[in-house]
């Protein structure tokens, strides 16, 4: 269930926003986005879901996908920490499975959104609003639904933005799980380096709309890429377990 | 920032808490009903109006009868259908465009249905075979045209929540200004019909009225039933509902569409009603929060309970006359919001 992109063209107000971009993720693939602000991460990840109009070519198990039909097999979680409402948090996790939900709520259904909830060390929250939850919480519980969702492929918008340190390694180590238990392939938008490689089967680095390198994540990261793509001078090491850490030293 | 999760109600409570304030206010709403039946400017006593409910009309005063069959019956039938077509207009209008504000009184439909019947009184519009209904068909076609308005609009710039209430804001206005400019040049008589028809009454309620209104109401109902979690997906958003799979430009123009209907079979029989679409829902979200399933319902029941309530009160301001109800309407409305905007925990929006 490999996802090919091939030639993906967005355009926003006549501008191109990312530019003929190609990629591909194996099955249980956790693929990470970087690159600057403005480089067109959160286009590329809306267009991938259908959210955005593109020209060029999505498929996956070699089925074209056109707009809609993406939409169904494919999660975008955005990067923005949610709406209030006086939704409760289990009612959201329910709306990750809304073809499946009817005029009743099937007790199977509410206990799998529970145990979704629950992954997260969050089911004792399920009856209260959104509104009474704080931010990181809103993230978590988002996550949850995508997850509850179990879509073929998950795209994450900056997940760790609102998070702290322990629950930004919550939420990758619990997508890297997902991906490597059901196959699915997930791709986040990600600016902290150091803990985007840590996680990457793959990266994928994108500056001005345009795919600069993919691949592993120590053959991406390197210190003469971050000067070019971030304008910034980086020393870069190998962890224990093989993978860059960045330090940035000053913008150029 | 703290995770910490905290002791709240699990879900199932709070869907049986949310069963049982349905079925209370329901049953509130039912003994409103009940006193607004016996309350009326005839001095009907309770056994009177009870044997005449319950009798054959061969064994009650055939006075009793006709006021209890021909006038208290059409009237409440029709309060509680108005209330409910309101509450569940104002409710879906104010998913849809994500905004607390919205109702088909603040976009302009009321104000465009009250044009249409002030046009028709000041011309003396009569439509051929079906003349009684002259007015009511106006003011169905003047809500359906500020529709109109909105929708073009709306067609031209996207179907976004900001465009559809800055239009319907801008309709409500223009319906405003027509409906005075025809006061203005109305004759004194023609006037105070004008006038006594945008106050909003129920005395015009006839069997066939309150079946129009309601079989609109049961097919509004209907087409609702499939939707209710896709509207409740809208509540997180359009970008976080179109995401989980929700069709929302199709989903907006569909329930807009829904609310049109629902409006222009309230009001065309009854007049321009504008506090219920906007508050209902509100203290039906403060009650039973915003899961469509039960929120529509509950908007729907908090919108016939303010009407019923408002035509008890309409018909006890006077002794032996009948107020119109859109004056009191929110006489009933505001203390119960206000009450449960300072009493309640819930945010209202």
């Amino acid at each position: 269930m490999t996802l090919n992109v091939k030639e993906l063209e967005v355009s926003l107000g006549g501008t191109a926003i990312v530019k003929r971009a190609s990629l591909s993720c194996a099955p249980g693939q956790f693929a990470m986005l970087i690159g600057p602000n403005g480089a067109g991460k959160s286009t590329l990840l809306k267009a991938l879901s259908g959210l955005l109009p593109s020209h060029g070519q999505v498929s996956l198990k070699d089925l074209t996908l056109g707009r809609t039909e993406r939409q169904a097999v494919i999660a975008y979680m955005p990067q923005d920490i949610g709406p209030t409402s006086s939704l409760t948090v289990l009612e959201v996790v329910l709306l990750g499975r809304l073809r499946s939900l009817g005029l009743s709520v099937a007790g199977a259904l509410a206990d799998a959104a529970q145990a979704a909830l629950a992954r997260f060390g969050l089911a004792e929250l399920q009856g209260r609003t959104l509104d009474a939850v704080s931010g990181g919480q809103r993230q978590l519980i988002f996550l949850a639904q995508a997850l509850f969702r179990q879509p073929d492929v998950l795209l994450l918008d900056e997940p760790t933005a609102a998070l702290d340190l322990r629950h930004q390694l919550v939420v990758l180590e619990a997508v890297r799980k997902h991906c490597a238990d059901h196959g699915t392939i997930a791709i986040a938008a990600m600016h902290d380096l150091t803990l985007a490689a840590q996680f990457a089967d793959q990266m994928i680095c994108l500056s001005q709309g345009r795919i600069e390198a993919k691949g592993p994540p120590e053959s991406v990261l390197t210190a003469e890429r971050l000067q070019r793509v971030y304008g910034v001078e980086a020393e870069i090491s190998l962890s224990a377990q093989g993978r860059p850490n960045v330090m940035p030293l000053r913008a150029s | 920032m703290s995770l910490t999760a905290t002791e709240s109600p699990t879900y199932s409570t709070l869907v049986r808490r949310r069963s049982l304030i349905l079925l209370a206010a329901a049953a509130v709403l039912a003994l409103v009903v009940v006193v607004d039946i016996l309350v009326g400017p005839a001095f009907l006593g309770f056994w009177d109006v009870l044997s005449a409910l319950i009798l054959p009309e061969s064994q009650v005063d055939t006075t009793v009868h006709v006021i209890v069959h021909e006038i208290r019956l059409p009237m409440t039938l029709m309060a509680l259908l108005v209330g409910a077509s309101l509450g569940t207009a104002g409710a879906l209008m104010q998913t849809i465009l994500g905004n607390p504000l919205a109702s088909p009184y603040t976009l302009g439909f009321s104000a465009a249905a009250g044009f249409g019947a002030a046009f028709a009184i000041l011309t003396g519009f009569e439509l051929p075979l079906i003349p009684s209904f002259s007015v009511p068909v106006a003011a169905a076609f003047g809500g359906c045209l500020a529709a109109g308005i909105v929708y073009g609009m709306a067609r031209l710039r996207g179907m976004t929540s900001e465009v559809m209430i800055l239009a319907g804001i801008a309709t409500l206005f223009m319906f405003q200004s027509l409906q005075s400019l025809v006061q203005y040049l109305s004759a004194p008589e023609v006037l105070q019909e004008i006038i006594f028809w945008l106050f909003g009454s129920l005395v015009k309620a006839t069997y066939l009225s309150v079946s129009i209104t309601g079989g609109i109401l049961l097919f509004v109902i209907v087409l609702l039933l499939p939707e209710v979690w896709k509207l409740t997906a809208l509540r997180l958003g359009d970008e976080r509902a179109q995401s989980l799979g929700v069709p929302v430009e199709r989903l907006r123009l569909k329930i807009f569409t829904l609310i049109v209907l629902l409006t222009a079979g309230a009001v065309a029989f009854v007049g321009t009603i504008g506090f219920i679409g906007l508050v209902a829902p509100h203290i039906a979200r403060m009650l039973v929060g915003e899961d469509q399933r039960v929120l529509l319902p509950m908007s729907a029941v908090t919108g016939a309970f303010v009407m019923a309530g408002a035509s008890v009160i309409s018909k006890l301001i006077s002794p032996g006359a009948i107020v119109p109800i859109g004056i009191v309407t929110a006489v009933i409305g505001v203390p119960f919001l206000f009450l449960l905007i300072i009493r309640g925990r819930r945010r209202f929006w």
